[in-house]
C-alpha cells in the first residue's frame, strides 16, 4: 500500500525545511498588495515583509486557493498514492477548506481524499499538519492520520492579544457587542481560538497589562510539548513578553514564530499570539 | 414702483418690493450686521464654558447661506431664497444655526414662485419660517430664538395687514423682535438667573435689524465691516500667532503685577504661581517681548514657543491625510456604519478602536456643520448609519444630516463623549438598526459624565457664583459645581452622584493637562473610592481638562 500523502495550504505557515522533511504539499494563498499579487509562503513571514507593508501603508487582501488548485495538487499526488489527507484552517476563518472539499470531488473514485477541518489557523494548524505527517511517514493508514490529527486538536491552543478587534467584529467572527465580550476603552480580553471560533478567554476577569495576562495564560500549561510565541516584529508587546517570560518562567522553552498574512488580515499585524501543543 | 435689475448694486430707499438681487443684498447686510455683533452674541451664552458659541454658529450658518448664492443671479426672489436656505441648511452649526436655517427654509418655501417680495409676502414668509423652525425642534422651548421669530412674525403680519409698506413692516418686526427678546428671561429661568437674554434670539434680532437697515439704505459700509469680521471669526485661535509659555523663578515675585503686564501683551493669558515660581502662558505676536519681560522678573526656564498658525495648518493637513483609509477588499462591508463627533486625538483614537468608521472633528469648541456630518455619513460604504453627536449642541445638526442623507440614518442622542463610548460598547454588528439604537441609547443613559473646564468669564448660573478662571464641573452636560482646583471639582461631583455605587471610573485628560497631573487626580480618586477601578486615558480634548465617565 502506498503511503498517505499530506496536503495543506499556506495558512499552516510551515517552513521550507518542514515541508521538505515531511513531504507535505502546500497549496498557496495569494496575497494582493495594491496591484501586486504575491504567492503566500515563507518569504512573506518575515519582519521585513511587515515593515515594508507599514512603510507602503498597504493592507494586503488575501485570496484563498481555488478548488482547481486543490484538484491539480490532488491529481499530481494521485499518480503515486491513492490516499490523501488534506488538512486546513477553521471553516469560519479560512475559505481554503471549502475549496479543498470542492477540489476533492474532481478525484472521486480515483483517490481516497479526506479533508480535515483543523479548527485552527497559523502555527496551530501547522503543528496539526506535522502531527498528521508524522503518522503518515511512520506508515500509518489514512484512518490513523485522521485520528491522530483529530485527537491532537483538543491538545492544541491558540490565544492572542490584539488592539485591533474591529475587523473581527465587522466580519462577524466576533459576535455580540463589545460589552458582551468584556471590552472597555482600557481593556481588551485575550482571545482564544476554540472549536474554530474566536472567543474571549473568560478564565481571568482580572485586569492587567496584556503581557501579564499572556504570561498568566502560558503559566497554566503543565505539559507543554511545543510552545510558540507569535508576532510579526510589529507588535509592541513581543519584547516585553520575552523579558517577562525570562523572569517568571525561565525554564519554559519556546520558539518565536512570525505569523502569516492571513492571520494578520484577521487580527492585525501588531498582535501577540501563543500557540501550544500539550502532550 | 422702482424695478431693480438683477446684479445691480442697490440702495433701495422705501422700496415696495424686493427682487432677487435686493433680497440677497438684504440677507448680506443682515449677515454683516450679525457679524458686527458676533462677540456680543457670544457673550450671552449662559454657561461660562468654552462651548460652540451661538454668535459664531449663527454667523457661520449665514455665511454658508450667502456662499451658496454667491455671485449668481436669480430669476426670482423665491429661487434666490431657496438657494440661500439650502446653503444655510448644509452649513448649519449648533442648535441656533439649525433653527436659523429652518427659518430660512420656511421663508423660502412660502415665497413659492414669487419673482419679488412685497410687504405681505414678507410677513407671510416670516410666519412660515417661524412655523418651520418650531417643527424642526422636538421639544420647542419658549424664551429662545423660537419665541422671538414667532412674535416677530406675528408683528409683521399685523403691520402688513394694516397696509404698512415693506420697510415699515420690517421696522415693526424688529421692534417686536427686540421686545420679545427682552421678555425671554421671564420665560426661561436659566436666563433670568444669569441675567442675560437668549443668545440665539439676540442673533436673530441682529439679522432682522440688518435687513431693515438695508431697506433704509445702509448696505455698503455694513458689507465692508462684515468681511473684516469674518476674517477674524475664521482665525483658528484668536488673533495671535504664537503661543508662548515659560516659568519664572525668583524671589518675591508679584503674581498680580506680572499677570497685568502679560495681559497687555496678548490674550489667553494665564499667569499662575507663587512668589518663587510663576507659570506664564500667553498668545501674542511677539514672543520675544514676552520673554524679555520675563527676564526682568527672574530666571526664565521651560520656554515653549509654538506657532499656532502652523500648528493649525498641520492639524488640517493631518485631518486631510487621515481621511482616506485603504479599504480591505476581502473584508465584507458592514451593514451599519458608525459616525461619531469628537475632538482630541486621544478621544478620536478611543472611538476608532471601538469601531467608529468616520469621526467628525469637533465638539465643544467647534460645532461641526450639518454638511460635515452629512459628508461623514455619505463617505461610508454602509447601507445604514448610526450617528453619535456626543454633544447637546450638535444634536440638531445631526438630525438635519439625517434628513438629508441618501440612506437610513439613526441618531443616538449622546450628549457627552462617555455616553458615546458606552453606546459604542453596546453596538452589535449582528443586530439590526432599531435594536442597536435602543441598546445604545440605553447604555448611554447609564453612564454619568463629569466634565471639568475653566470658566471663560464670571457668571451667575444654577445658583453658583462663578469667577472667571475658576474650574467648573459639569455633570451630564449640566453645570453643577465650581472650585479652585480640578480635583476639588471632580471629588465634589463624584460625591454628588454617589460614585461608590458604581464600578469603573475612566478619566480622559485633555490637551491642557499633563499625564502626571492626570495620574495625580486618579490617585486621589482611588484613595477616596478604593473599591472602584480608576483608569486614565489621554483624551487630548481642547479646553476640557478632564472628561470622566462613571459607570
Amino acid at each position: 500500500m502506498s503511503p498517505v500523502k499530506i496536503v495543506t495550504d499556506s495558512a499552516a505557515e510551515l517552513s521550507q525545511e518542514i515541508i521538505e522533511a515531511f513531504d507535505i504539499t502546500v497549496v498557496p494563498w495569494r496575497v494582493q498588495i495594491g496591484t501586486e499579487t504575491l504567492e503566500d509562503g515563507p518569504a512573506l513571514r518575515t519582519p521585513e515583509f511587515y515593515q515594508d507593508m507599514v512603510k507602503k501603508r498597504r493592507t494586503p487582501s488575501l485570496l484563498p486557493p481555488t478548488a482547481r488548485q486543490f484538484a491539480e495538487a490532488y491529481r499530481r499526488l494521485a499518480e503515486e498514492t491513492d490516499q490523501i489527507v488534506s488538512i486546513h484552517g477553521a471553516a469560519e476563518l479560512s475559505q481554503a477548506l471549502q475549496a479543498a472539499r470542492q477540489g476533492r470531488l474532481e478525484l472521486m473514485g480515483r483517490c481516497d481524499i479526506q479533508v480535515v477541518d483543523s479548527q485552527f489557523l497559523s502555527k496551530a494548524l501547522g503543528l496539526l499538519v506535522m502531527v498528521g505527517a508524522d503518522v503518515a511517514q511512520a506508515g500509518g493508514t489514512l484512518g490513523d492520520v485522521v485520528r491522530a490529527v483529530n485527537g491532537a486538536i483538543s491538545r492544541t491552543y491558540l490565544a492572542f492579544y490584539t488592539d485591533a478587534l474591529d475587523n473581527l467584529f465587522r466580519t462577524g467572527l466576533l459576535r455580540g457587542s463589545r460589552e458582551q465580550i468584556g471590552i472597555t476603552p482600557t481593556y481588551k480580553p485575550i482571545m482564544l481560538l476554540e472549536e474554530g471560533q474566536i472567543v474571549p478567554l473568560q478564565r481571568s476577569r482580572r485586569r492587567g497589562e496584556p503581557v501579564e495576562r499572556i504570561v498568566e495564560f502560558i503559566a497554566e500549561f503543565n505539559l507543554v510539548k511545543e510552545l510558540y510565541i507569535l508576532h510579526t516584529g510589529l507588535s509592541p508587546y513581543y519584547e516585553p513578553l520575552k523579558e517577562q517570560l525570562a523572569l517568571v518562567l525561565p525554564q519554559m522553552h519556546y520558539e518565536e514564530h512570525i505569523y502569516g498574512p492571513l492571520l494578520s488580515s484577521l487580527i492585525g499585524p501588531t498582535a501577540l499570539g501563543v500557540v501550544a501543543l500539550e502532550y | 414702483m422702482k424695478r431693480n435689475e438683477a446684479g445691480e448694486r442697490l440702495t433701495p430707499q422705501r422700496a415696495a418690493t424686493l427682487d432677487s438681487a435686493a433680497l440677497l443684498e438684504a440677507l448680506r447686510t443682515a449677515g454683516a450686521w450679525l457679524d458686527a455683533h458676533i462677540e456680543e452674541v457670544n457673550a450671552l451664552n449662559v454657561f461660562p464654558v468654552p462651548d460652540g458659541d451661538t454668535g459664531t454658529n449663527m454667523s457661520l450658518t449665514m455665511r454658508a447661506a450667502l456662499q451658496e448664492v454667491n455671485q449668481k443671479t436669480y430669476d426670482s426672489a423665491s429661487e434666490a431664497a431657496k438657494v440661500a436656505a439650502h446653503g444655510a441648511l448644509m452649513g448649519a452649526r449648533g442648535n441656533s444655526g439649525v433653527i436659523l436655517s429652518q427659518i430660512l427654509r420656511g421663508f423660502a418655501r412660502s415665497l413659492d414662485a414669487k419673482k419679488t417680495v412685497n410687504a405681505r409676502d414678507f410677513a407671510e414668509a416670516l410666519r412660515e419660517g417661524a412655523a418651520t423652525a418650531y417643527k424642526g425642534v422636538m421639544r420647542p422651548v419658549e424664551g429662545t430664538i423660537l419665541t422671538v421669530i414667532r412674535e416677530a412674525a406675528e408683528a409683521a403680519e399685523r403691520a402688513a395687514a394694516s397696509g404698512a409698506d415693506l420697510e415699515e413692516v420690517l421696522e415693526y418686526t424688529v421692534m417686536e423682535a427686540k421686545a420679545s427678546l427682552e421678555r425671554t428671561p421671564s420665560l426661561l429661568p436659566v436666563l433670568a438667573e444669569a441675567g442675560v437674554v437668549d443668545a440665539g434670539g439676540q442673533g436673530l434680532v441682529y439679522i432682522l435689524e440688518g435687513m431693515w437697515r438695508f431697506l433704509r439704505g445702509e448696505t455698503a459700509s455694513a458689507v465692508a465691516q462684515r468681511e473684516a469680521h469674518l476674517q477674524m471669526a475664521y482665525a483658528p485661535e484668536g488673533q495671535y500667532n504664537y503661543d508662548t509659555q515659560f516659568i519664572i523663578k525668583g524671589q518675591g515675585l508679584d503674581v498680580e503685577a506680572i499677570r497685568r503686564a502679560i495681559a497687555e501683551m496678548g490674550d489667553s493669558v494665564l499667569v499662575v504661581g507663587d512668589a518663587e515660581t510663576i507659570k506664564v502662558h500667553v498668545h501674542s505676536d511677539h514672543p520675544g517681548q514676552v520673554l524679555e519681560y520675563g527676564l526682568t522678573q527672574g530666571q526664565v526656564t521651560d520656554v515653549v514657543i509654538e506657532n499656532m498658525q502652523l500648528q493649525y495648518e498641520a492639524f488640517l493637513a493631518a485631518q486631510r491625510q487621515a481621511a482616506p483609509k485603504p479599504a480591505q477588499v476581502s473584508a465584507p462591508l458592514a451593514e451599519i456604519g458608525l459616525v461619531a463627533v469628537a475632538s482630541g486625538d486621544g478621544l478620536q483614537t478611543v472611538l476608532e478602536s471601538l469601531g467608529v468608521h468616520a469621526i467628525v472633528p469637533g465638539g465643544q469648541t467647534m460645532n461641526p456643520s450639518t454638511q460635515d456630518i452629512l459628508e461623514a455619513i455619505q463617505s461610508l460604504r454602509c447601507e445604514k448609519v448610526i450617528v453619535l453627536p456626543n454633544n447637546g449642541n450638535i444634536l440638531l445638526a445631526a438630525e438635519q444630516a439625517k434628513a438629508l442623507a441618501d440612506r437610513p440614518v439613526a441618531i443616538v442622542p449622546t450628549r457627552t463623549v462617555p455616553q458615546g463610548i458606552a453606546a459604542l460598547l453596546a453596538f452589535n454588528y449582528q443586530a439590526d438598526l432599531e435594536t442597536n439604537v435602543a441598546a445604545m441609547a440605553q447604555a448611554a443613559a447609564q453612564v454619568q459624565t463629569i466634565e471639568v473646564t475653566r470658566a471663560v468669564r464670571s457668571a451667575q448660573v444654577n445658583g453658583l457664583a462663578i469667577q472667571e478662571g475658576q474650574f467648573i464641573g459639569l455633570l451630564n452636560d449640566d453645570l453643577k459645581t465650581v472650585g479652585q482646583g480640578c480635583l476639588e471639582v471632580i471629588l465634589a461631583l463624584l460625591e454628588k452622584i454617589q460614585a461608590e455605587e458604581y464600578e469603573i471610573i475612566t478619566i480622559y485628560y485633555g490637551a491642557d493637562v499633563s499625564e502626571e497631573e492626570a495620574h495625580h487626580i486618579a490617585e486621589a480618586v482611588r484613595a477616596r473610592y478604593g473599591d472602584l477601578e480608576v483608569e486614565v486615558l489621554r483624551g487630548g480634548q481642547p479646553h476640557y481638562h478632564y472628561i470622566i465617565s462613571v459607570e
